[in-house]
Parts: structure tokens; sequence; C-alpha cells
């Protein structure tokens, strides 16, 4: 297809590819920084390269890479250090945050539904997280066990059975925990 | 993330074309055309983006002309809920540790 032949974009459409989250944040270099390393959080980044891609300039891309380093946004890896690589901490909250405020700009905008989505995803993802780290923890809490169990049915402590056994494994587990 | 998820409607898209997918929608689900090739090129990643909006369709993708680009083309994700489908689909949708990567060789472009 000739570049003509497509259609002319949409008046409306125009603030959100030139300000990042609509405009939300304003017009900030580190605004644009943050806007573009959220999209792809795989990528090494380079100063020259997010110079590049913001159309901002090098003096004013370091300090907006600076406070993102501080804020745990970012890692910085000193191989070479006139040529310093940026990578994206995966573990970061913001991270997670901010990907949210990109789909919520386009629900806002579209009346769809990709923040849920995204949060739906992200706490599959946290529930499987904690399933696979509790793997040798106790399947039922003292404190759920008691609340659900009369005190006439417990078994005989010397019986040695499994209800016992949960029992045990809680009251190690909340110590281990310091509760 | 070893969750099953059932597959979504079709059109179907590879797993790199999902990534784009998902590149795309933390940009507003909008970008500046240029931009978007690039990411498929450092990535490595076989999306030719106007061949992938051509095989899905002015209904789930959208190029548009504009100034407001360097590269005078827009490219927008119409269908949000499909391109949601499939990015959740390839768990490409959040960022996290264990998330799948096809790509290992990154290459840091300096040009």
């Amino acid at each position: 297809m000739n570049t003509d032949e497509y259609p002319e974009l949409p008046k409306s459409l125009e603030k959100y590819i030139q300000s990042p989250y609509g405009g939300l944040f304003g017009d900030s270099v580190i605004t644009h920084v943050v806007h573009k390393i959220v999209a792809d959080p795989n990528r090494q980044f380079t100063p020259k390269y997010l110079e590049k891609i913001t159309g901002r300039t090098q003096p004013a891309i370091k300090p907006a890479l600076d406070t993102l380093v501080d804020l745990k946004l970012l890692h910085k890896e000193q191989i070479d250090p006139q040529r310093p690589i940026y990578e994206v901490n995966l573990a970061s909250n913001q991270l997670m945050a901010l990907t949210f405020l990109a789909y919520a700009t386009i629900d806002d905008r579209e009346g769809s539904h990709c923040m849920k989505d995204a949060v739906f995803e992200y706490c599959e993802y946290c529930k499987f997280e904690l399933k696979a780290n509790a793997k040798y923890e106790p399947v039922i809490s003292l404190e759920n066990m008691l609340c659900k169990t009369q005190p006439s049915e417990f078994p005989d402590l010397n019986t040695g059975s499994s209800l016992n056994t949960v029992c045990t494994l809680s009251q190690a587990a909340a110590g281990r925990s310091g509760y | 993330m070893a969750l099953f998820r059932p597959k979504p409607n079709p059109p179907d898209v590879t797993i790199e074309e999902a990534m784009v997918l998902a590149y795309l929608k933390k940009l507003s689900a909008i970008s500046d055309l240029s931009e978007c090739e690039q990411y498929c090129f450092c990535y490595e990643i076989p999306v030719d983006v106007k061949i992938f909006q051509k095989k899905m369709g002015k209904t789930k993708i959208a190029i548009y002309r504009t100034d407001v680009v360097k590269s005078k083309n827009a490219i927008q994700v119409k269908d949000l809920g499909w391109a949601d489908s499939w990015t959740i689909y390839y768990d490409v949708e959040i960022p996290h540790h264990g998330q799948h990567k096809p790509i290992k060789k990154f290459r840091v472009t300096q040009n």
C-alpha cells in the first residue's frame, strides 16, 4: 500500500503520540523516558538510543536516567563507564503500576478493559507465585483450623493423626513467621 | 507463568506479533510507525509491521497518515479486546521475571 493511501490520523489521537499518557504528566524528559522503558522493559537502553526515540538531548536524558536509577526503576550496568547501559528492574512495583497506567489511558479513551485484564493477570501471577513459594508450608493455617473446628473434634494428641500433624506444622510455621 | 489459557479468537498471531501488540498497547495503543518498526528490528523479531497490519486487517490494526511524527505514519491497535486476549495467551501482557522471552540476544542500537 502506498503511504498516501493511508487515512488521515484523527485529531483526537494526536496528543497520545506527542505526549506520554495523553499528557497526564506534562511533556518532561523523564516522562518520555519512563513511557518508553515501560513499553519495552526487556531492552537494554543506552542514553544515545533514548536521545533518539525521545527527541531530547543527551544532557537532558542523563539526569532523568540517574533519577530512575535512584528510584530503582532502572539498573545501571557499568561494563564500560563511557557507554553505560541501563536495564529495567522487572521486579519493580512502580514498573507494574506504570504498566497499568498505560492501559488505563487507553481504557479511558476507548472504553476498553485492558487495565482490568492486566490486573486480573497480575493477581493470577501473584497467586501462582505464592503457591510456588508455599510449597513446603502447611496447606491449612492453625488460625483457620481453630475457627472452623469444634474443640470436641480435635483428636487425641497421642494418636498421631494427620490433623495433629497439620496442627504441629502450622504451629511451627507460625513460630517461624514470628506470629 | 504456567497458567493455562484457551486459544483466543482468530486472526491468530505469533508470540513475536503478540509482543508487538503488547508494546503498542503500553504506548496508549498508538505509536510512530518507524519507532514500532525499530522495536521489531532491535529485538530481531521477524515481524514486518506493514505486512502484519495487512494480514490482520484494518479492523484490528490501522496505519494512518500524520504530520505529528517524523515518519509521517502512525500505527494504532483498533481491536483492543482481540489484542488483549492474544497478549494474555502468550503471557506478555505484564512484565515479570518468569516471562518467557523468545529473544535472548539483545542488541543495543547505537545509531
